[in-house]
C-alpha cells in the first residue's frame, strides 16, 4: 500500500461504509480507507486486507461463533442465547438481534453439512469408490483381503449357551424350543475388538408452516378430527415433520456422531469415515429400529461389503409387539399375558415359534386379526435381523441401538423437541449438525480451520 | 465518601518480534503490577479473530488483578482507619 501511495496523483479517502464486526467483545465498526487516482478510480481498497463481507454483513469472529453458535444456540433457545450473549458483552442496546443469531446458526450448520458432503466425496474418491459409494474395484471393496475379522471362539459361545439353556429350563420352555434356540450357537458372534457398531436412526421434529392458516390452532395442537370427519381426514391433518438422520459409530471406547439431511447422505458419510479410519477389513454391524426404508437403504448401500450385518434393536422389537398387540387383543391383561410369551420367544431368537404362537391365539382374545397379521409380517420381514438376544447378552455383545437414541436426544431432541417448538427443515438440520460438531469435540477445528477431522473421539 | 473512578487503557502496538521478551508466547504475561501483555505473530496484526482473542486473553487477567489489588488496598486502608479510630 505504501508503494502505491508513493506514486504521484494518488490520495487516500475514507471508504463509504464502515467495516462491521460482531465479536466476543461485542459489536463494533471501524472505518477503512481506499486509495484513489486522479480520475477518482479506486486503485487499492483497504477492505481487501480484511475478511470479505457482502453488503451490510457483519464479520463474525471465531470467539463470537464459539460463544453464540456452538456453545449458545445449540444448547438453548435463540432468544435466551441472544439475551445471554448481549448481557455477557455488556451490549444490551445495539447487540446481536435474535433473527441475526438464528440466520447465523443456520448458515453455520449448512456450512458443516456442505463440508461433510464435500469431504465424503473426496474421501470416497481417494479410496477408489464412486461418488454414490460403490467400490470401483475389488481392491477398493476389500474383497481381496485374506483374513476374516475375528469371531468369538466356539468355547466361549458354548459357555454362554449353557447359561442361556439353564435360564430357558428355569422358565420351563419346551425341549423343542431349547433345541431350536441351540441352533443359534452356529451363528457368527463378532469379536468386539474387530467390529464397528454403527447405529442409524431418523429423528423428526415438528415442521414449521410457512403461513398460519385458519385451522392453525387445531392442527398445531394435533387434535383429533371431529366425530363427523372420517379417518382419511385425520391422516391429511397429520402434522408435517422435519427429518434429520443421525448415525453413531462406536468401537472399543471410541465414538463419532454424524448427522445429515437424508439417510443416503449419512450412509455416504459413514462409509467415508470408515474408509478414512482404515476399518474396511473389520466387521460392520448396523443396529436399527424396524423402519423398513432405513433397513433397505443400509442393506442396499453396503451390499458389497462381505462382513456387514444388521441387528434389529431389542427395545424396538418389544415396543412393536406391545403396540400391535394392544390393537390386536381384547384388554390389557390378555395383551400382557401374550406379550410376555412372545417377547420371551423372540429374546431367544425363536421367530418361527413367535409367529406360530400368534397364529394360535384363541379367537376369543382377538379384537383385530389385521393387527396380528401385521405383527406376524413384521417378524417374517425381520427374521434375518433377529438374533438370539439372550445369547448375545450372555456374550456381553450389544443388542440395542441405544447409543443412537441417546445421541438423538443430545443433538436434536433436547434442543428442538420442546412444547410449542416447530422448525424449518434446513433450520433443524443445521442446528443438529452444529450440535454434532460440539458432541464430537470438534468445535475449535471447525471454527478456526473450517475442518472436521473424521476421527474417533474417546468415550471411555 | 469520594467517588471511585475506573480507568482502563488498551494499547495495541506493532513491535519487532526480534529480541528478548517480545517473542510470541502462549497466553498473557504479567509485565508489571496491573500490566499484562500478549505478543502475537506479525501476520496476526490484521487478523480480527487473533486480535480479539489476544485482547480477551490479556484483559481478563488484568481485570482480575485490578479488582483484587483495589479490594486489597481498600481493606488495608479501612483496617488502618479503624485501628486509628480505636
Amino acid at each position: 500500500m505504501l508503494a502505491v501511495l508513493a506514486e504521484p496523483g494518488l490520495k487516500v479517502v475514507r471508504h463509504a461504509t464502515e467495516y462491521q464486526v460482531d465479536g466476543e467483545v461485542g459489536r463494533f465498526r471501524f472505518g477503512t480507507f481506499d486509495v484513489v487516482n486522479l480520475a477518482d478510480r479506486v486503485v487499492f481498497s483497504g477492505t481487501t486486507l480484511l475478511p470479505q463481507r457482502q453488503g451490510r454483513q457483519w464479520y463474525q469472529t471465531w470467539g463470537f461463533k464459539e460463544l453464540a453458535l456452538l456453545l449458545g444456540a445449540t444448547q438453548r433457545s435463540y432468544r435466551k442465547t441472544a439475551a445471554y450473549l448481549n448481557r455477557h458483552r455488556r451490549q444490551a442496546v445495539g447487540g446481536t438481534p435474535l433473527n441475526t443469531l438464528r440466520d447465523a446458526a443456520e448458515a453455520e450448520g449448512a456450512a458443516v453439512l456442505n463440508f461433510l458432503e464435500k469431504e465424503s466425496t473426496r474421501l470416497l474418491k481417494c479410496h477408489g469408490f464412486s461418488e454414490e459409494g460403490t467400490p470401483l474395484s475389488d481392491t477398493a471393496a476389500g474383497n481381496t483381503a485374506k483374513s476374516l475379522p475375528a469371531t468369538l471362539s466356539r468355547e466361549k459361545v458354548g459357555e454362554a449357551w449353557r447359561k442361556v439353556e439353564e435360564r430357558m429350563q428355569k422358565q420351563q420352555m419346551s425341549i423343542s424350543q431349547i433345541q431350536q434356540a441351540a441352533q443359534q450357537r452356529e451363528a457368527v458372534y463378532e469379536d468386539p475388538a474387530e467390529t464397528v457398531n454403527i447405529h442409524v436412526d431418523d429423528v423428526c421434529v415438528k415442521e414449521q408452516k410457512e403461513q398460519r392458516g385458519n385451522d392453525h390452532r387445531s392442527e398445531a395442537a394435533g387434535t383429533s378430527p371431529s366425530p363427523g370427519e372420517d379417518a382419511s381426514a385425520k391422516v391429511e391433518r397429520k402434522r408435517p415433520m422435519a427429518y434429520n438422520t443421525v448415525a453413531r459409530i462406536e468401537r472399543e471406547g471410541q465414538g463419532f456422531t454424524l448427522t445429515g439431511r437424508s439417510v443416503l447422505g449419512v450412509l455416504r458419510y459413514i462409509l467415508a469415515f470408515l474408509l478414512q479410519n482404515r476399518l474396511l477389513g473389520q466387521r460392520w454391524l448396523f443396529f436399527t429400529d424396524g423402519q423398513r426404508s432405513l433397513q433397505n437403504s443400509i442393506v442396499t448401500f453396503f451390499a458389497w461389503h462381505r462382513w456387514m450385518s444388521l441387528i434389529l434393536d431389542w427395545f424396538h422389537v418389544g415396543k412393536k409387539c406391545r403396540e400391535e398387540l394392544s390393537l390386536a387383543l381384547k384388554g390389557r391383561e390378555i395383551r400382557n399375558r401374550h406379550l410376555k410369551q412372545i417377547t420371551r420367544l423372540l429374546w431367544y431368537g425363536l421367530v418361527s415359534e413367535a409367529v406360530e404362537y400368534l397364529r394360535n391365539i384363541p379367537p376369543g382374545d382377538i379384537k383385530s386379526q389385521a393387527s396380528l397379521e401385521r405383527l406376524a409380517g413384521y417378524f417374517e420381514r425381520n427374521r434375518t435381523w433377529i438374533p438370539s438376544y439372550a445369547l448375545r447378552a450372555s456374550l456381553e455383545l450389544p443388542n440395542s441401538s441405544n447409543p443412537v437414541e441417546r445421541t438423538n436426544n443430545l443433538v436434536t431432541a433436547s434442543r428442538q423437541k420442546k412444547n410449542g417448538m416447530s422448525w424449518s427443515e434446513p433450520g433443524s438440520q443445521a442446528l443438529t449438525a452444529l450440535s454434532a460438531v460440539v458432541l464430537n469435540g470438534h468445535a475449535t477445528p471447525w471454527i478456526r480451520c473450517r475442518k472436521i477431522p473424521f476421527a474417533f473421539q474417546q468415550t471411555t | 465518601m469520594g467517588s471511585c473512578s475506573i480507568e482502563v487503557s488498551i494499547k495495541v502496538n506493532m513491535k519487532p518480534t526480534q529480541g528478548p521478551g517480545v517473542r510470541p508466547k502462549a497466553g498473557a504475561q504479567q509485565i508489571g503490577p496491573g500490566y499484562f501483555q500478549i505478543v502475537l505473530e506479525g501476520e496476526k496484526c490484521l487478523d480480527i479473530d487473533a486480535l480479539e482473542d489476544g485482547l480477551l486473553q490479556a484483559s481478563f487477567p488484568a481485570l482480575r488483578d485490578g479488582l483484587a489489588r483495589h479490594l486489597e488496598l481498600e481493606v488495608k486502608k479501612s483496617r488502618a482507619d479503624a485501628s486509628c479510630a480505636s
